[in-house]
């Protein structure tokens, strides 16, 4: 019997003594929704230890102030945003501590955004990546977004829709199936693969305009160092992403005989082929393949209909495709000199031997990439041009 | 009708004062003293003195008043004797007499003879007749029985949209009529039995002979025959002497009020256990799945019983889980909530002074109170009473701000799903368990959860019920039971006995029969 009361009384104190250490009630809790990571201004740190200085900016949910019916939320803002400057996002995190009464909970972050200035210092966008993949609190869906200017700044803009700012910018990212000249999301678990490898990779941007946030082109950042060594425009990162096939959607311009023909892009696909003799003679073709419809016609003086117009189109397409692409690839093997169009992994697959003879000087040193001969094949074909055949010219009466 | 063996305590109702003789006599006089010392002279005791026979042979007929049917004891025994007996002249031997009125003058169709004075009390006190006639130490004992009853009507706990409307009653004669009417089959056997020391009440024991497993009757018989109680007013007592763990919180023998459910079991390979005095009518062996079924699950047609079933499942998921949930998502594990659902239901616990585990604890008493409540009150007034309780007191706890709105859609939701269970018994031990998790999640978040649903899982796949494991078919698996188990597979394709009671004729049943 008293053996008997001993094995329960210890599971009464194995309960009691360890249960509810960490329970922490939901109101209780900061949800941090969005995270700015900048350039601290170099006055506050002083650069005591040789390191660089970084600013923290959090972004914390207000529950209340995100208004559901029964709190007749509005009044109190959506969020609140804390800064905090030290030399690591660990210590200013449990520094920020001290600003708010609640812990920050990372659980719900959406997104991380890094300057560009931080993104140009060497070492230092791993950096501050580190504690976010490390950190079991963090879950690896976080999108990573690098800003055009203070990336605080996007924490702070007006948001219509959403309450948040944070949320806005993850659903404005979101939208690449709407749009070619943005990528996919990168999503933090990604970035964690990116930086363990010595690929070459894009990071979307953004930047504000009017305190408006404006959702356009791509951070290229060099795989060995992990140093942003460019930025691509819209018009760039469209080719960025025929190239790699991974346009689902979007839409695109071209000019048939001085009019407006305006196609959009159903299904795309590209091919890299890889020809290798010799280190010095790689020859790459990228053949993209686009499917697609009319969706709007200005001139509509030809009929649709009409074989030799369509193939017209089509090629007038083609010949925009060759363009585009061609733009991006003299801007990223030519300037940057930096392989974000997976063509190492398509030269490692084609020729292994090659590929380890070339691997240490690929995009840095003797690079290899940038000697390479790259050629662009596009096909267009035109699926649907729409339930009218003309709209305007005076053929029906 | 209900003449069996006294199992216990045969005489013991007697009272310790040897004064009387314990059997019969030839002396009527003696006879219908000793009667009336046994029972000590009791007011609605009837005594009815009368001479038979031209030779005016002295008998009585006994009975106990309000127990035994007038017309029958009036008509069909007195005047019998009276009318055809006048004048007549009766055989020499008084044997012969006994014999020729238990013959050709008695008209009740249940008519033996008895020998000893407890043969005659425990008939009149359940309602029968006895015949005494001078000079012979042996006494007819008639059926008589007659007292008012309930008619049947459409059982209140189980009813159905379709189905029969009929339900058991408490008189257990009209409950095996009832069980007849459903199966014609000569292999239907009822086993009775007398239980309670006092109370005598007649049990019995039902199955289909053939298609019951051997074992399984004769464990049931075992446990029945150990039964040792003064009286047992409800089945409930029988359930809870034969059921095989009594520390377990979940019901081993399922009760219905519902005669189309027991012949469904007793076509399953069960045994059914009627109790007179109930029309609650237990069934065994009992498996965790058979708390899921409803019969209307049968009638209606496959698609609507499987959908409906699997319902049931996600009620039961529910009922015992939700709360718990709440809690460990609010108090651990925020991060599992879609963002906007965490950051809404941070809104709505914000100036909440408690902790989501007593908000709910306290809000699920509540709920248990108000239903214990409407129970209690009168059928008029317990509905209105239940309604508006709950949401005056859901209402006003919100805007008070003591619980948050969230909370009491979970208690509210929660509520209804355990509703929503066929069988009220497992609703309740869900609903009891509920608690059990909500600690469990207020201590150790999700993990606790998970290490309290495994505790169970260990528990319920441990427990039998008669000897059959209570998780069958899930756990020792027949996978052909699953065709009737979260789905109900066509009644074509469900021709067979379920195998987990191992039914003695697993053969074919015939198609489109009816089963359960």
């Amino acid at each position: 019997m008293y053996r008997c009361h001993l094995i329960l009384l210890s599971f009464v104190i194995f309960l009691v003594l360890s249960g509810c250490w960490d329970r922490v009630e939901i109101e209780q809790r900061g949800f941090v929704v969005g995270v700015a990571i900048d350039l601290a201004e170099e006055q506050s740190g002083g650069a005591s230890d040789g390191d660089q200085q970084i600013e923290l900016t959090l972004q914390l949910a207000n529950p209340r102030g995100l208004g559901s019916t029964t709190t007749g939320g509005g009044q109190q803002k959506a969020f609140l945003n804390i800064s905090g400057t030290g030399s690591s996002i660990f210590e200013i995190n449990r520094d920020m501590a001290k600003q708010t009464s609640r812990t920050p909970f990372y659980e719900h972050l959406k997104v991380i955004i890094v300057s560009k200035e931080l993104a140009q210092k060497p070492g230092l966008f791993s950096k501050t990546m580190d504690t976010f993949i490390r950190d079991p609190e963090m879950r690896r869906s976080v999108k990573v977004l690098v800003a055009e200017g203070k990336s605080k700044n996007f924490l702070n803009m007006e948001s219509e829709q959403e309450k948040l700012p944070s949320l806005k910018i993850e659903s404005i990212i979101k939208n690449t199936r709407k749009n070619a000249s943005i990528i996919e999301p990168v999503r933090i678990g990604k970035v964690h693969q990116l930086l363990l490898n010595r690929n070459s990779y894009v990071l979307p941007t953004i930047s504000l305009v009017n305190n408006k946030l404006k959702d356009e082109g791509v951070a290229v950042l060099h795989g060995k160092s992990n140093v942003l060594v460019g930025t691509l425009n819209k018009t760039e990162t469209k080719g960025l992403n025929f190239i790699k096939g991974e346009t689902s959607s979007g839409v695109f311009h071209v000019n048939v005989d001085g009019d407006s023909v305006i196609y959009e892009i159903v299904n795309a696909k590209s091919k890299i082929q890889c020809e290798a003799k010799s280190k010095d003679d790689l020859k790459f073709t990228v053949s993209i393949e686009m499917e697609g419809n009319i969706a709007e016609d200005y001139g509509s003086k030809d009929d649709l209909i009409d074989e030799r117009y369509l193939k017209k189109v089509e090629s007038k397409i083609e010949q925009e495709i060759k363009n585009i692409a061609q733009q991006t690839i003299d801007k990223v093997q030519k300037e940057l000199k930096v392989d974000v169009l997976g063509f190492d992994r398509r030269l490692r697959r084609t020729d292994y031997d090659l590929w380890e003879q070339v691997r240490k000087n690929w995009d840095r040193g003797d690079n290899y990439f940038a000697k390479s001969d790259v050629n662009v094949e596009a096909n267009a074909i035109v699926r649907i041009t729409g339930v009218a055949d003309q709209t305007k010219s005076g053929i029906i009466e | 009708m209900l003449r069996s063996r006294m199992k216990k305590g045969k005489g013991s109702t007697r009272s310790n004062e040897e004064d009387f003789s314990v059997n019969l006599t030839k002396q009527l006089d003696d006879n219908l003293k000793n009667l009336n010392k046994m029972l000590d002279n009791p007011s609605d005791l009837v005594i009815r003195e009368l001479t038979i026979g031209s030779a005016n042979h002295r008998c009585a007929i006994v009975f106990i008043d309000g127990l035994i049917d007038k017309k029958v004891v009036d008509g069909k025994i007195l005047k019998n004797l009276q009318t055809q007996l006048q004048n007549k002249t009766l055989p020499s031997s008084d044997a012969a007499i006994l014999d020729e009125v238990q013959r050709e003058i008695i008209s009740v169709s249940h008519v033996e003879q008895g020998n000893t004075l407890d043969d005659v009390s425990n008939s009149i006190l359940s309602g029968g007749t006895a015949f005494y006639l001078d000079g012979i130490n042996k006494v007819l004992i008639m059926n008589t029985m007659g007292w008012e009853t309930r008619s049947i009507q459409e059982p209140i706990t189980e009813s159905l949209i379709r189905g029969p409307r009929e339900g058991f009653v408490e008189n257990i004669g009209t409950n095996m009529v009832l069980i007849r009417r459903y199966i014609r089959d000569s292999n239907l056997r009822f086993t009775t039995y007398k239980v309670g020391r006092r109370s005598k009440k007649a049990l019995v024991l039902a199955y289909v002979d053939g298609i019951v497993h051997p074992d399984i009757v004769k464990e049931l018989k075992r446990r029945l025959e150990s039964i040792d109680m003064d009286d047992a007013p409800e089945s409930g007592y029988i359930e809870q002497w034969i059921e095989d763990s009594f520390l377990s919180p979940f019901p081993q023998i399922f009760h219905t009020e519902r005669p189309d459910k027991v012949s469904a079991a007793l076509l399953q390979g069960k045994a059914a256990i009627l109790l007179d005095g109930t029309p609650f009518v237990l069934t065994a062996p009992s498996t965790l799945g058979n708390s899921f079924q409803s019969p209307e699950d049968y009638y209606e047609r496959w698609f609507v019983g499987t959908l409906i079933r699997m319902l049931r499942y996600g009620a039961a998921f529910i009922a015992m889980f939700l709360p718990a949930l709440y809690i460990a998502l609010v108090s651990y594990q925020p991060g599992m909530i879609p963002s906007k659902l965490a950051f809404s239901i941070a809104a709505t616990r914000e100036g909440v002074p408690f902790p989501s585990v007593v908000e709910a604890i306290s809000m699920g008493l509540t709920m248990e109170l108000l239903r214990e409540a409407g129970v209690r009150l009168p059928k008029t007034i317990g509905q209105t009473i239940g309604i508006v309780g709950g949401l005056v007191i859901g209402d006003a706890a919100v805007q008070a701000g003591i619980v948050s709105p969230i909370m009491v859609i979970v208690v509210a939701l929660t509520a209804i799903a355990s509703f929503a269970l066929p069988s009220y018994s497992i609703a309740i031990s869900f609903r009891m368990i509920r608690f059990g998790f909500m600690i469990a999640a207020s201590v150790l978040g999700l993990y606790g959860v998970i290490l309290l649903y495994i505790v169970l899982n260990i528990h319920i796949v441990n427990l039998k019920s008669i000897g059959v494991p209570y998780t069958t078919p899930f756990a020792p698996s027949f996978v052909k039971d699953w065709l009737d188990l979260v789905v109900r597979a066509p009644l074509t394709m469900l021709t067979e006995r379920p195998k987990y009671t191992k039914p003695n004729d697993s053969k074919p049943m015939d198609k489109g029969e009816k089963k359960q």
